[in-house]
């Protein structure tokens, strides 16, 4: 009997596993702020693999706790039948994976031509998307979805200038478009107009400078402004012409001018205020009007204590644009937990790193002034069952006031459209502009509206999407294709994989000191390096190519049937049943002559992938609510 | 080998520093006490600190910087906690034992030497002391589980009696061999004849006392005692407030204890290039503290049979022979250079270790306890 050797053997590799532990990065979940809910999911004995849905991304492979599946693929890789994930998630459907690929093969200049051909903005998106692409990234069913965002960062900031050669331009139309608003939406619908259109282009914006919420909501901080204003050169060098300074009040007018259509872009830019008695004292701002105010240069008046109302971005800028103007104490008040807070997670912790405080469950109830400073009453706040959007809605509760000596209150809680009763089109009641789903006509002939103005406040990335989409409407109306796709990358070649996707975490970002941060509105973020970029690139788990699986097992003997891998697949190739023992008994028994996976005869996937049986099945979560 | 070594006398303390019989008595009290507990603060710190990375979270991190502020705040907890006694308890037997158990593992300290004759007393029969009043704590522990009256406690305090009898006695058989080796029984000498560290002299020693020294401390793999997931909490389940917490304590201190002796009998203790030696005694402790973390943070528990079983029919058959080697050793071969006998002790550690693997079996029959 060997005994000490096998003994020996474990004792000796779990230590060694204990230590290298030691090194990893540590995961937890802080109760009650962040709230770990894990999917309902289906434990059961006979686990199947399909050869056809299987791309052999190796994702099963390492979300298995026990490193029980083994997994050996050609190099040679090639189109699958569906997009990456992050592809679909993209509103603009940029192929994210295939220009991280081409990063990695040290092409940035062939990136930004893949991100050229959907959006016109790509610096600005590298800058400051609201990067939903990495939400849906596979990888973070692992660990840390891919740096999608700071990618494509390294790859603006490399950037030669390739795409323009490949830039195609259709010859003039002879028609003649208006757009009201020159915010994201606005912009890039004029720039297919005019560029695969050959329309001429004609941009009316009310303000001084053309970016609209770009320029006038995001500060300079997170979107340096010679980037934006790059982006913009490049949209007028496609022949857009943009007029400033020209506030729009009756579409129909512009229709009698000449203009074949008009698309309303006006975003949305008025800031709901609070809602409470005193809400209108002097001293109490709009969000962002606020951010308007700073960011066309004007002078901003502000005290030393600052509240600022609200949990979304809108209030993290508006806070962090107020610390940076020489607010002293800056609070930010917000009515449920840090968990149900819609800012960004990076948002709040630069926020928090700012020196910002936030005052979580409370909500203003009444402002008063008194001798000059401004008071603010608050009630505490507890959270109630969920409401509609999934969030618990906040309770206040009784008798808790307490007042909070201010001298400036931001109002940050959401924006609405402006849209004039001359106008003269549909509107909801949040004032958003009412149009047909598919196509963004409004009920009035040749009037088209896109953007935050029909979406309500949303992001940039929604806003293009936009208005390609209003793009490619407006040019089927004038008689156009409506083709507004263009190919600016080379065809792509696949290279082979030299192995499969790396175990590391993301690399850091860097960011100026904080000290130098706050007397200046120069950009946060600092770039990544080749090397980071080129790191970060080979944790892709290139999600759109199928590689031929050659071999795949799974080790019976370590499988504890956690259901994990089934629940990571982002293929639905892989499935377990639950037919207990049954399963137990036609697993174990064809297990003893052949170790591989069995097909089961009746296929009946996990819940992941099969909402509506979902109800059925036990649930499971890691944290139980305790409140 | 004498036990004088290469240490001068003039580098040594005094007997009676600073000055004064009665005066040295109370400073190192005092210097104990405050070691102690320090050391048991940081020890309970840097556990669960390491624990938590090696499970791969970040362990106690919200009490002040890195959690350090942790153990305070426990102890500010378990003090407030309501002192309950158990009804069907023997109430005088309840309130000594946590000081039975206590006192005992402080008074080993004593003859601990800090750096050269930095140590309360140096008994000449130093590791006969430690020995001795080590074992006494376990009288405490048993009185734990009797007053409690409830099963847990007394299965508990049942198993750290067995195994204390059977863990004690190889562990005085590989001690025997560096009292051997060393040529006595003081510490202070023990660590003062370390020219070569005792762990390369004596590897078999080593192995088998710090196994055995383990399973004193009730330390994973061999916590048995207070297993949760069969005996509730064991011995301590009645126990709150301040008696848990100078149970509490007890049970760190007696780690501490080990890593103490540990690094004075086979580390060097004190000795080391550079550094004071203070410095170098408490490192080498962290050394030890670290490695039983580490094993804490790996190894699963064992079962009382295995335990029983690996004491009688492993530990004590190898400490043994590991004495009668040495024996032989340093009557026929006193004047043997280092450098032959570090790597033939540490073959035959290997050879025996693979040899008696193969001969040990466990159950086969009916299981006790
Ligand atoms: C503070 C803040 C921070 C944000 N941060 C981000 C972020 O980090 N990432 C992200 O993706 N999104 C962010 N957003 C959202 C994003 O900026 C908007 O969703 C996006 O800019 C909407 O684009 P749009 O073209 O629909 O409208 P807008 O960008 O709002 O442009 C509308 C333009 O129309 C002009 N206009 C309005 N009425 C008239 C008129 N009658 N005549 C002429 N001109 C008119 C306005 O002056 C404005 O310039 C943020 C928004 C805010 C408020
Ligand atoms: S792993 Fe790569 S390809 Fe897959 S979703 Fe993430 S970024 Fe896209
Ligand atoms: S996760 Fe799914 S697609 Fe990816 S290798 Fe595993 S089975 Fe294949």
């Amino acid at each position: 009997m060997l005994g000490f050797e096998r003994y020996g053997n474990g004792i000796a590799r779990g230590m060694a596993v204990t230590l290298r532990n030691m090194f990893r990065r540590t995961i937890t979940t802080q109760y009650p702020e962040e709230r770990l809910n894990v999917s309902r999911r289906v434990r059961g004995n006979i686990l199947g693999w399909s050869s056809e849905k299987c791309i052999g991304c190796y994702t099963c492979a390492r979300s298995c706790p026990h490193g029980c599946i083994e997994i050996t693929t050609s190099s040679r890789g090639a189109r699958g039948p569906v997009a990456a994930p992050c592809n679909q998630a993209c509103p603009a459907h940029v192929n994210a994976a295939r220009y991280i690929r081409l990063i990695r093969e040290g092409k940035p200049d062939e990136a930004v031509a893949v991100v050229r051909e959907k959006i016109p903005f790509p610096s600005v998106c590298a800058y400051i998307c609201a990067h939903p692409c990495e939400s849906s990234c596979t990888r973070g069913q692992l660990d840390e979805p891919i740096a999608i965002r700071m990618l494509k960062r390294y790859a603006v900031d490399n950037d030669t200038g390739l795409w323009k050669q490949r830039s195609r331009v259709a010859p003039p139309s002879g028609k003649k478009i208006a757009i009201v608003g020159s915010g994201p939406a606005g912009l890039s619908a004029g720039y297919y107009l005019s560029k695969l259109g050959g329309h001429s282009v004609t941009v009316f914006e009310a303000l001084p400078e053309p970016g609209g919420m770009m320029l006038v909501g995001i500060p300079a901080y997170r979107l340096p402004r010679h980037i934006l204003a790059a982006d913009i050169k490049e949209i007028e060098q496609a022949g857009v012409t943009i007029e400033t300074n020209v506030q729009i009040d009756a579409p129909e007018s512009l229709l009698e001018q000449g203009y074949n259509a008009v698309l309303l872009a006006v975003g949305a830019h008025e800031a709901i205020g609070i809602g409470v008695p005193g809400d209108d004292e002097p001293g109490v701002l709009g969000g962002v009007d606020f951010l308007r105010q700073v960011n066309l240069g004007r002078r901003v008046e502000l005290g030393n204590r600052v509240a600022v109302i609200g949990g979304g971005n809108t209030a993290m800028d508006s806070a962090r644009t107020a610390v940076r103007l020489g607010a002293g104490e800056v609070t930010i008040v917000y009515r449920r937990t840090r968990a149900e807070m819609p800012a960004s997670a990076e948002e709040i912790e630069d926020a928090l790193a700012e020196g910002i405080k936030i005052v979580f469950l409370a909500a203003p109830s009444g402002v008063t002034s008194k001798e000059g400073q401004l008071l603010l009453e608050c009630l505490r706040m507890k959270l109630g069952p969920e409401d509609s959007s999934g969030r618990r809605r906040p309770e206040p509760i009784e008798g808790s006031q307490y007042t909070m000596p201010l001298d400036n209150i931001i109002a940050a809680i959401s924006q609405r459209p402006v849209v004039p009763a001359s106008f003269a089109v549909d509107t909801d009641k949040s004032n958003r502009i009412q149009v047909e789903k598919e196509t963004l006509t409004t009920g009035k002939k040749a009037i088209f509206a896109a953007g935050d103005a029909v979406l309500g406040p949303a992001t940039v990335i929604e806003a293009i999407a936009s208005g390609r989409q209003a793009a490619i409407s407006i040019d089927k109306y004038l008689g156009g294709s409506g083709d507004i796709d263009e190919t600016l990358a080379s065809a792509e070649e696949i290279a082979d994989r030299a192995s499969g996707p790396s175990e590391d975490w993301r690399p850091g970002v860097a960011a100026i000191p904080l000290g130098g941060r706050l007397d200046g509105f120069d950009g946060v973020e600092l770039g990544w390096s080749r090397e980071s970029a080129v790191f970060e690139t080979e944790r892709c788990l290139r999600c759109d190519i199928t590689y031929n699986v050659e071999k795949y097992r799974l080790n019976g003997g370590l499988c504890i049937y956690c259901g994990l891998c089934v629940e990571y697949c982002p293929f639905d190739a892989l499935y377990m049943s639950y037919e207990y023992e049954h399963g137990w008994y036609r697993f174990g028994q064809r297990l003893l002559e052949q170790e591989q996976l069995l097909v089961p005869d009746k296929v009946k996937p996990s819940g992941y992938a099969h909402p509506e049986i979902e109800e059925t099945l036990p649930q499971q979560t890691l944290l139980i609510d305790r409140d | 080998m004498t036990a004088a070594g290469t240490i001068s006398q003039a580098s040594a303390l005094a007997s009676d520093w600073p000055g004064n019989f009665w005066l040295h008595l109370l400073v190192f009290a005092l210097i104990i006490l405050a070691f102690v507990i320090l050391t048991v603060i940081i020890l309970i710190w840097l556990e669960r600190r390491l624990l938590g990375r090696i499970q791969v979270r970040p362990g106690p991190n919200r009490a002040g910087p890195f959690g350090l502020l942790q153990p305070i705040a426990d102890v500010v907890k378990i003090l407030t906690k309501e002192d309950t006694v158990p009804g069907w308890g023997d109430r005088l037997v309840f309130w000594l034992a946590p000081l039975v158990a206590f006192v005992p593992v402080l008074l080993v300290f004593a003859v601990v030497p800090f750096w050269n004759g930095a140590l309360l007393a140096d008994l000449n029969i130093g590791i006969l002391y430690v020995l001795a009043v080590s074992s006494v704590a376990s009288v405490g522990i048993f009185m734990t589980g009797w007053a409690s009256g409830n099963k847990y406690s007394l299965i508990g305090a049942m198993r750290d009696i067995a195994q204390l009898i059977s863990y004690e006695i190889p562990m005085m058989l590989s001690l025997a061999a560096v009292v051997l080796v060393a040529g006595s029984l003081s510490l202070n000498e023990i660590v003062a004849a370390q020219d070569v560290p005792y762990i390369l002299l004596q590897p078999m020693g080593f192995t088998i006392f710090f196994i055995a020294a383990l399973a004193e401390a009730n330390r994973t793999p061999f916590d048995l005692v207070e297993a949760d997931s069969e005996i509730v909490a064991g011995f301590n389940i009645e126990y709150s407030g301040m008696k848990f917490a100078i149970l509490y304590l007890m049970e760190y201190s007696e780690v501490v204890f080990i890593a103490a002796i540990a690094t004075s009998l086979f580390l060097g203790g004190w000795r080391g290039p550079f550094l004071p030696p203070f410095l170098w005694f408490v490192i080498k402790m962290f050394a030890v503290f670290f490695v039983l973390i580490w094993i804490r943070g790996t190894l699963p528990r064992l079962r009382i049979d295995q335990v029983m079983a690996f004491a009688w029919k492993f530990l004590l058959p190898l400490a043994l022979i590991n004495l009668v080697v040495t024996g032989a050793q340093v009557v026929f071969w006193p004047q043997a250079p280092y450098w032959s006998l570090v790597p033939i002790n540490v073959t035959l550690l290997a050879a025996l270790l693979l040899l008696w693997a193969r001969f040990f079996r466990l159950g086969g029959s009916r299981v006790g306890i």
